[in-house]
């Protein structure tokens, strides 16, 4: 799911903005630039075609209900994790821009959620030592590829679900508590996530069988030969620590302040009185008990606290908003005409 | 020596006992040599693999031959000369929407003078006169996938007439056109200058526009000469898998050649 | 549904609409940007209950909406859906917020309900100012915006091909997915033996594509470099244009300190 810029704040937009920037600068510094002129029209294509390819309805055999991908795992796979980190941040720019889909100030977390998570996390540590290619740079099985696929897809998901969650609790701007929102996020995403990795699989092992027809041998990209040394199992789990910390880390430091950066209005608020008791604050209270599954873990003392302190609101002040919204619209249309009769003059 | 220098001035392309390989390793050419004489037009006519296409792109570069040598213009094709070379032969594909790759037919057409470094205003100069002598600046804001089959060839002549080059390669250019818009292009064709390369199915187009036919068969030259003998030649056509132009096929004084 | 002519017709129908000769479609692209890109800020940036600073904000969209000859209707329709799932993570707001607002005099207001129509609100206007953009601004002037900014031309330049090539390759598709629902029964869903052979065919005629497509740049001078346009010169109503929005954003956040 695409985070819209409603469900965010300047702060961390601004901050997940400023992480994929720097992402995106070492993906450009890692990209082979010696055949450069050939990777960007690939790029080009091949990002056009995983953007066709997100619209395709997938069979779920079993059941009535089809899926979709995200494409993530299948750009690290084709165009390998840097290009095809560059390659999902302009398909996801042309989903906010044309399609709604993603907002602008949103786009450094969706970007980070669906390509960070994929081509730079689940692709590397675990799609690659899982696949487990040899010398030549072919897979070693079908199973295997299935197999990687599936985990990298499930676990790349995982993750950027889990971004998801934190950065709207984060923002604040919705009620959610982590316990609720985690516990319908990350099993949607688990399903999403075997769809993916299916589909992927399938491709890949489609691809492998006629690697002949390969122009762009793909399987070689950026060196899929898994290293020696180390054994997989034990560097994906360190990575997976140290990213974990690096998450914890990066968002404890805003968790504890407010999360509305830019409200520096709330000490020169004039108050308004908050009353809790009303018959439909207890109604709406019995189906939140209800709602909420774990309600030790709601973040509902800092809802509580933010409620008391911005409240800003007045009827005099909405309408005189309303009042001011019409007549822009009426100086608005007043112009369009006047430029409608100059058109048709000439 | 003197009759050197003038052969070399009237030959505007000479390719040379050339042998070139596909990356499997099976030959495609092997001793195939071609002269091609400043302003002429010439089909290259064959089945499909007989090695047209193949040809084409051996003379800008985009396949490497392994022996002999390919002379354009002067200039003798190799890893350096290959950019000076490129400039001086416009190739066009036979698909135009890989030709095509920019937002806007202007913006296509501007992309070679671009890349050459010239300046906004020298590329603005270049891509009008481009359009214009394709008959084609009405379209020069359309974005190419509002544009018809026809147009689109025209436009992609364009792109290729902007460095004034010396030589047109077409690969295929009325394939997929309706005959309007066939007409048209020959037309166009007939009225530039250049040497031109004419890979073609269209064996009426190379009847009527072409000074010289080319028969390729199976990666070698079979037959060289005017259109109208070529096309006479019954038995050739049909060794090589091909038929007579339509408007000959009717006509009795040719029927009489079988 | 057939999603993907409806993804083509949406691109190509905003595309037409940026083309159109307009005084707002004139403004220079990067200052239209920066206004677009502040305004989202400003908004997102606007507390949890503070609707009537953010019913100001409006301003923005209805203005540019309206001078800018928009077709109003066709944008709403279009931004119905997704303005709805941009606030879906709200949806549960009136029911975990159980805080009430009491406005001037007795009229009080769910805290929660007042939440998630701001969300809704601030969904629509981000949505909107995006969608504007596009509306009013050529894809290739956003390059060129996007170039100023100094963002890398290996981004910019693969932006431009990939948004040039999804109108190939969606129709493509859509051709291939109707040929499959012809031999299906109708169905337009994938089966699951077929998932493989589908994409993978597609992403091998993709590649094919993608290597005529580099012959054809190759074979006009591209070596890498950027081939991003300049964009209109900046006039005295880009100025006017860009004073006038910050101001008025400005404003809102003198009032919302106060």
């Amino acid at each position: 799911m695409h985070m819209s810029d409603a469900l965010i704040t300047p702060l961390v937009g601004g901050s997940m903005l400023a992480s994929s920037f720097g992402v995106i600068r070492h993906s450009i510094k890692k990209i082979d630039t010696e055949i450069l002129e050939k990777r960007i029209p690939y790029m080009g294509v091949v990002g056009a075609f995983v953007f066709a390819s997100q619209m395709i309805n997938f069979a779920i055999p079993g059941t009535g209900s089809s899926g979709h991908i995200g494409g993530g795992m299948l750009l690290a796979i084709l165009l390998g994790p840097h290009a095809g980190f560059l390659t999902m941040g302009s398909i996801l720019l042309i989903q906010a821009l044309f399609f709604a889909d993603g907002g602008l100030l949103a786009f450094g977390c969706n970007l980070m959620n669906l390509g960070f998570f994929t081509c730079y996390v689940a692709y590397p540590f675990i799609y690659k030592p899982m696949a487990s290619f040899r010398n030549d740079g072919a897979p070693k099985s079908k199973m295997k590829i299935y197999a990687a696929a599936i985990t990298a897809s499930v676990i790349g998901l995982q993750l950027g679900s889990l971004g998801v969650v934190l950065e709207t609790i984060l923002s604040g701007r919705s009620d959610l508590p982590i316990g609720l929102f985690l516990s319908f996020m990350q099993p949607i995403h688990l399903a999403i996530g075997i769809v993916e990795g299916v589909v992927t699989a399938a491709v890949v092992g489609y691809l492998y069988e006629r690697r002949e027809d390969l122009h762009f041998d793909f399987f070689k990209n950026e060196g899929s030969v898994s290293k020696r040394g180390q054994s997989p199992t034990r560097r994906t789990v360190q990575v997976i620590l140290v990213v974990a910390l690096v998450i914890g880390g990066f968002f404890s430091q805003y968790a504890s302040s407010s999360p509305d950066g830019l409200e520096w209005s709330i000490e020169n608020v004039s108050a308004h009185t908050v009353t809790e008791n009303s018959t439909i604050a207890n109604t709406l209270g019995e189906i939140q008990d209800q709602a909420a599954i774990l309600p030790d873990y709601g973040f509902k003392e800092t809802v509580e606290n933010s409620t008391l302190a911005t409240i800003g609101t007045s009827v005099s002040g909405i309408t005189g908003s309303l009042i001011t919204l019409m007549v822009v619209s009426l100086i608005g249309f007043v112009f369009r005409s006047i430029n409608r009769r100059k058109v048709r003059k000439i | 020596m003197m009759n050197k220098s003038i052969n070399k001035i009237e030959n505007i392309i000479s390719i040379e006992d050339i042998t070139f390989k596909y990356q499997n390793n099976q030959p495609v050419f092997r001793g195939l040599s071609l002269t091609v004489n400043r302003h002429e037009t010439i089909g290259v006519v064959g089945s499909n693999g007989a090695g047209k296409s193949s040809l084409l792109k051996l003379m800008v570069g985009l396949n490497e031959h392994e022996a002999g040598s390919i002379n354009i213009d002067g200039v003798t094709l190799s890893q350096k000369t290959l950019k000076q070379i490129r400039q001086n032969v416009g190739f066009a594909f036979q698909d135009a929407d890989s030709q095509l790759f920019m937002t806007t037919v202007y913006e296509d057409v501007a992309f070679g003078p671009r890349n050459y470094g010239l300046s906004e205003s020298e590329v603005d100069e270049i891509v009008k006169h481009a359009l214009s002598s394709v008959d084609a600046l009405h379209l020069s804001s359309r974005p190419p996938y509002k544009l018809s089959g026809g147009e689109k060839r025209v436009v992609t002549l364009a792109t290729v007439l902007t460095m004034r080059p010396e030589v047109l390669i077409l690969d295929e250019p009325t394939t997929g056109l309706d005959p309007k818009a066939r007409r048209n292009l020959m037309g166009l064709l007939q009225e530039l200058p250049q040497t031109k390369i004419i890979a073609t199915h269209d064996m009426d187009m190379a009847l009527e526009i072409c000074d010289r036919v080319i028969v390729m068969h199976q990666g070698e030259i079979v037959a060289d000469g005017q259109p109208i003998e070529i096309f006479k030649n019954v038995n050739l056509l049909e060794d090589c898998h091909l038929e007579q132009p339509l408007s000959m096929q009717a006509c009795p004084v040719c029927l009489a050649g079988k | 549904m057939n999603k993907l002519i409806n993804a083509l017709f949406n691109i190509n129908y905003i595309e037409e609409l940026a083309r159109r000769d307009q005084w707002l479609n004139r403004i220079n692209s990067l200052v239209k940007l920066l206004v677009t890109i502040v305004y989202i800020v400003s908004v997102a940036s606007i507390g949890k209950y503070d609707i009537d600073v953010l019913l100001l904000y409006g301003v923005y969209p209805i203005l540019v909406l309206i001078t800018g000859d928009l077709p109003i209707r066709s944008m709403w329709q279009k931004m119905i859906i997704p303005v709805f799932f941009g606030a879906s993570l709200g949806i549960l707001n009136p029911f975990l917020d159980t805080n009430v607002i009491a406005l001037s005099g007795d009229i009080v207001i769910s805290a929660g309900w007042l939440s998630f129509l701001i969300l809704f609100i601030k969904s629509m206007f981000s949505m909107l100012a995006a969608l504007l953009l596009v509306s009013t601004t050529t894809i290739e002037e956003i390059a060129s915006a996007f170039s100023q900014l100094k963002v890398p031309q290996i981004i910019t330049i693969q932006f431009l091909l990939m948004f040039r090539y999804i109108t190939i390759l969606v129709g493509e598709l859509d051709r291939t997915i109707t040929a499959y629902s012809m031999r299906s029964g109708g169905q337009r869903s994938i089966d699951f033996s077929a998932w493989g052979s589908l994409m993978g065919q597609m992403f091998l005629r993709a590649s094919d594509r993608s290597i005529r497509l580099y012959e054809s740049m190759k074979l006009r001078g591209f070596e890498g470099q950027s081939f991003v346009g300049s964009s209109r010169k900046l006039h005295i109503v880009d100025g006017v244009y860009l004073t006038f929005w910050m101001s008025v954003f400005g404003a809102f956040i003198a009032m919302r300190i106060t």
